[in-house]
């Protein structure tokens, strides 16, 4: 690991009037270095995603996009049984909303990261990895991803010659076989437990795993989701530790 | 003469989207306003809502507003007559499925933001409105805002066939003709405790108080409109209820 890291979050999941818990996208762009903005199906709207380009560029924060499936009530957390086509358009049409709203901001997207359950479609789908990425090569080449790794999207990335970066997911547990431990509902969590467990896996590239095991991980980017309970106190921590330890921090 | 009743919009989350704990106010409330999924309100916020006011005996009214999530259903849509007819029917049957699935029924339709004013400001709307409560059933009342001069009001209804609820509000400044002081004056709303409770008052024993000039205004009204999304609208609430039983 080198002594550069990006830490994304996930923000302006904000729709209309209302906003999750409590709201804390102007906090959290101040610490993070790059930011996936939700893209109108399963949270944002045109609006919201404007307000969180603004924000994004107030600090420097490199803006990727983050298309989930088309499902507000659900919040793009339940799986939707499409065509691996359908959700390929549904993918490029939040990208090209962003693109445009961003392009407006004089900013080019610097990412894509799938949400939600879309993101774990891709990591465990083949055929739809395969056509996405196929899919971005002709509508945004270049276009770096966020994938879990080992996964069937990273593969096919790689495959495809697109630049994939792994990420380390600060406030999850991790198991045996380095797979992430997903949870509904993620505990308050100790924010210096959380800050000592990123510096080990930036420093070593080890994480301890759930049945305490020394599990080996390969990252460029340390994924802080802004809807645990008490997101923005584990972002100052982590950020504090990080930048304490000599560790730089900047997008990818 | 029946006491004043208190009215209270709610089921307004969405999604992952939570409003506050409306447990609280809906143990207050004689009424609840309940979102029917167009401005607010998804199918399982819906049925939550009419359980909870089942359980504490609150009467449910459905609260249909115009196809804008995003909006909130505050923003004014251009419409078609025809359309707002079928977009309340649609709206007040959805929200009755929940209600029969609970053993009651929708008691009463009280249109939502944007909707809502635009029935009392213009002729057709309220047409409208009444033509979908008279089809949806024999009975069922329209509230609307309770504004100086209900005969014409009264005449649409009586024309229609439909039991009108005036609606008033304890923390609105009113302008002299009855309608509600718009959000853009910076005293269109009242913060002090003492003023609401004594504007709701005068409502209910008919008596005058204070439009926004200062000017005296009577209301006459069978609902009125509260708020409890925050511990300080329900301390107000609390206060509201106290007041008018001892009416």
């Amino acid at each position: 690991m080198g002594a550069q890291i990006d830490l994304n979050a996930d923000i302006g999941e904000r729709f209309g009037h209302w906003h999750l818990g409590d709201d804390v996208d102007a906090e959290l762009m101040a610490l993070i270095t790059s930011a996936n903005l939700a893209a109108g199906f399963h949270a944002g709207d045109p609006s919201v995603i404007d307000a969180s380009l603004v924000l994004a560029q107030r600090h420097g924060v490199a803006v990727g996009v983050h298309p989930g499936f088309g499902d507000l009530v659900g919040f793009g957390r339940r799986h939707i049984d499409a065509s691996a086509a359908e959700l390929v358009n549904d993918v490029l049409y939040q990208l090209g909303a962003v693109a445009a709203l961003a392009a407006r901001r004089g900013l080019a997207l610097h990412h894509l990261k799938l949400h939600g359950a879309l993101f774990m479609h891709a990591a465990r789908d083949q055929p739809f990895a395969e056509l996405l990425v196929e899919a971005l090569l002709q509508a945004a080449p270049g276009l770096p991803l966020y994938c879990l790794p080992d996964s069937a999207l990273t593969r096919a990335a790689r495959t495809g010659g697109v630049k994939v970066v792994r990420e380390f997911y600060a406030d999850r547990d991790y198991s045996r076989d380095g797979s992430i431990v997903f949870v509904r509902r993620v505990p308050r969590l100790d924010p210096e437990a959380v800050a000592d467990k990123v510096l080990t896996a930036c420093s070593e590239g080890v994480v301890a795993s759930v049945d305490g095991e020394r599990v080996e991980v390969e990252f460029e980017s340390i994924c802080l989701h802004s809807d645990t309970p008490g997101a923005l106190e584990i972002a100052r921590a982590v950020h504090r530790r990080l930048t304490a330890a000599g560790i730089r921090l900047a997008a990818v | 003469m029946a006491r004043l009743l208190l009215n209270c919009d709610m089921g307004e989350s969405f999604g992952n989207w939570r409003i506050a704990d409306e447990a609280p106010a809906m143990a207050l409330v004689d009424q609840a306003n309940l979102a029917c999924g167009f401005h607010a309100g998804d199918f399982s916020v819906m049925a939550q809502s009419v359980r909870l006011a089942v359980e504490h005996g609150v009467s449910i009214g459905a609260h249909p507003g115009y196809p804008d999530l995003q909006g909130f259903g505050r923003r004014a849509m251009e419409m078609r007559i025809d359309e707002v007819t079928d977009l309340l029917l649609y709206q007040i049957g959805a929200l009755d499925a929940f209600c029969r699935a609970n053993g009651t029924q929708v008691d009463y339709v009280k249109p939502h933001g944007a909707l809502y004013h635009a029935i009392y400001q213009r002729a057709e709307m309220l047409d409208a409105a009444l033509r979908a409560c008279r089809l949806y059933r024999e009975g069922l009342p329209l509230m609307t805002l309770a504004v100086a001069d209900r005969a014409p009001v009264l005449a649409a209804a009586e024309a229609a066939g439909v039991p009108v609820l005036f609606e008033a509000f304890a923390d609105r400044a009113y302008l002299a003709d009855g309608r509600l002081s718009p959000r853009s004056r910076a005293d269109a709303v009242h913060k002090d405790p003492e003023r609401i409770v004594a504007q709701a008052l005068a409502i209910a024993r008919g008596e005058a108080f204070d439009d926004i000039d200062g000017q005296p205004m009577q209301l006459a009204a069978d609902t009125l409109c509260v708020h409890g999304d925050n511990p300080q609208s329900r301390a107000v609430l609390a206060r509201l209820r106290a007041a008018l039983e001892a009416q």
